[in-house]
């Protein structure tokens, strides 16, 4: 046992031994391909600025295409998803999927308009004036509910109001015992623009708060018509935590929901973004869907075509620069370097190009993305994921170009190269 | 152990069997055909022959650069022609050292630079690497030029460090192309001592030159005449 331990040790010991060399071998190279680069370093930066175009090209295009989507879908914007429900997926988790400060980071994204907290109170609900009015059925009663909300939701959810306010910053601060009621609770509770002058209460569990504000109608969340909604600070003082879970409601700019909707649940769990599920209203309708796709092909054709140029050119440049060095090569080969080790080197000089050249075009699409968008009073927007990957794409470029180049480096016979 | 490396002799270093090199799309019109040869361990062998004759194709097959047409080089006791592209250029870094009459140096690199660069195609450590490098110019009396770019060394520094690169590696065989062709009398003669010196360390030196001067410090003379052989002295 003890033998066979000691064995596989030092096979380990032997493979990463090995391993150590060869990555030891990969950085030597890398080093040499650098040094390769610098040696004509006006050629390498007009290289690189080819490699930049092209990347800024695709990037700008992906950019201008989100950003004229999310314009085409103002034309359309009553069919277009502004409303977004974030709801949390483990309710029974001890810590809150809305910590304090939750909806103020929902508000700092750009492209969204309003965000609001809301959760269900369960709680006993009458008025002062009781008992119900006699025509409120045992039905009706029971479709009552009370939520908790934060100023912002009424916002979020596109609220009219037939009488009074929604909640100020005052009363958050110092848990006031206020309520607004939807137009529906309202008439079933017998309260009526009079009765609020008159400084009607609503009796939740027993405790009274001033009916400050009665709504009229509500773009979404409609729940809120059958509900009486006191502010998210007080309900904590009176009733304690949610019980059952709670939700984030966001109104976005057009066409910027999809995209808000992925981002809320990264900004609010970075660690854990599953535990938040967001659910969009409504879709695009078909014209503006049609108008969408022919924008974006149009778009992604035109930066593919600029991609495609630039692994042209840095082909060209790596094949002009091979056959330059074709002596150096032979003297490479002469003194122990093998096929290998002098294609590695070549391809690192061209992905070590694309790479440069891919960083520097995202900055460029991005800056273009948004003076094209200020220049033309737009919301820039710009998706991570199809960004994020652009330097990558100038390295990938960079490798594909420098392949041909690098194999017909290796290729060259020791002594036809040597001798020019 | 094979039979072949039994019957090796430990002190051949290198082998020449029946090797032909033919151009072009005649491959009966041979360029060299040469019978049986072997060099030992401490021989120092000059070829000459007229210009065209075939001194420097014969240098790049001994050397590896080039493969024969037909016949066997056999290099430590290995057959060179069985093997693939990575086990020879793992013989060329390991066995072998060049002196060419070109210097063929990366002329926009320092001396150092030039020295370490056959070290790092062996995988010695950079540390390493600059350690050897500086021993092996001040061998050649560089030591003070390691850092001076290539291209503005003389004839004669440039040849040197071509002979620095070459011993950094610790070659068994030298390979030495017209090393003297660009020197002044001086250069020449401070090369041709450099080179005795190496081999009473018996190193293998093989030489091609058209310079009878530089042909007459070997211990063994050929000439090539009409694609053959011929010993000399």
């Amino acid at each position: 046992m003890g033998t066979r331990s000691l064995k596989q040790l030092t096979h380990s010991f032997r493979k990463n031994g090995h391993l150590g060399q060869r990555l030891r071998g990969l950085k030597d190279l890398a080093r040499e391909a650098v040094m390769g680069l610098t040696r004509k370093p006006s050629r390498t930066t007009l290289t690189v600025l080819v490699t930049l175009l092209s990347v800024a090209s695709l990037g700008a295009s992906l950019g201008l295409t989100t950003t004229e989507r999310a314009a085409v879908n103002t034309s359309y914007i009553k069919a277009v998803p502004t409303f977004i429900e974030i709801a949390d997926t483990e309710p029974t988790l001890a810590s809150s999927a809305f910590p304090p400060g939750s909806t103020t980071k929902v508000d700092s994204l750009p492209g969204v308009k309003a965000s609001g907290i809301l959760w269900d109170l369960q709680v006993h609900i009458r008025t002062n004036v009781a008992p119900l009015p006699s025509r409120v059925s045992p039905v009706e009663q029971s479709a009552l509910s009370a939520l908790a909300a934060s100023p912002g939701l009424f916002s979020a959810a596109g609220s009219v109001f037939v009488a009074g306010s929604s909640f100020n910053a005052f009363d958050l601060h110092h848990n006031e015992r206020v309520a607004i009621v939807g137009a529906t609770a309202a008439k079933n509770l017998g309260i009526n623009q009079e009765s609020i002058l008159a400084g009607q209460s609503v009796l939740l569990n027993g405790l009274p708060f001033t009916v400050m504000g009665v709504l009229q109608s509500v773009a979404n969340e409609p729940s809120l018509m059958t509900s009486v909604i006191v502010p998210t600070t007080t309900a904590i003082q009176l009733f304690g935590r949610p019980k059952s879970g709670s939700q984030i409601d966001v109104l976005t700019q057009p066409g910027a929901s999809a995209l808000i909707a992925r981002e809320v649940p990264v900004a609010l769990h970075p660690y854990n973004p599953t535990r938040l599920q967001s659910l969009t209203y409504t879709a695009p309708v078909p014209e503006a869907r049609q108008i969408n796709n022919d924008l974006g092909s149009l778009l992604v054709v035109i930066g593919v075509v600029g991609l495609f140029v630039g692994l042209i050119s840095i082909m060209s440049v790596m094949l002009i620069t091979v056959l330059e060095r074709k002596r150096e090569i032979g003297i490479r080969r002469a003194i122990g370097a093998s096929r290998t080790q002098i294609a590695v080197q070549f391809a690192l000089e061209s992905t070590a190009i694309g790479t440069v050249g891919g960083i520097l075009g995202t900055v460029v699409g991005l800056f273009v993305v948004s003076i094209f968008s200020l220049s033309h009073h737009l919301v820039p927007v710009v998706d991570p994921s199809l960004v994020l990957p652009d330097p990558l794409i100038g390295s990938v470029i960079g490798l594909v170009a420098g392949a041909y180049p690098a194999l017909k480096a290796a290729w060259f016979s020791p002594v036809q190269a040597i001798t020019g | 152990m094979t039979l072949a490396s039994t019957l090796h002799d430990p002190q051949e270093v290198l082998a020449l069997s029946d090797v032909t090199k033919s151009y072009g799309p005649d491959p009966g019109k041979e360029l060299l055909h040469l019978t049986d040869i072997s060099f030992h361990r401490g021989d120092y062998v000059s070829i000459m022959g007229r210009s065209g004759s075939g001194k420097t194709t014969l240098l790049n097959l001994i050397g590896l650069l080039d493969l024969p047409t037909g016949g066997t080089i056999t290099l430590n006791g290995a057959d060179v022609s069985a093997m693939t592209d990575p086990e020879r250029s793992r013989l060329r870094r390991d066995t072998l050292g060049f002196v060419f009459q070109a210097y063929n140096l990366i002329e926009d690199r320092n001396a150092l630079d030039n020295v370490a660069l056959a070290l790092m195609y062996k995988g010695v450590s950079r540390n390493t690497r600059v350690a050897i490098g500086q021993e092996a110019l001040a061998k050649v009396g560089l030591a003070t030029h390691s850092h001076s770019q290539v291209n503005r060394l003389s004839g004669g520094e440039r040849q040197r460090v071509a002979i620095a690169r070459a011993l950094a590696s610790s070659p068994s065989v030298l390979l030495c192309d017209e090393p003297t062709g660009n020197l002044d009398l001086a250069s020449a003669r401070t090369f041709l001592n450099l080179l005795d010196r190496l081999n009473v360390q018996s190193m293998t030196i093989v030489v091609v030159t058209h310079d009878l001067e530089v042909a007459s410090r070997a211990s063994f003379g050929y000439e090539i005449i009409e694609g053959s052989l011929t010993r000399r002295f």
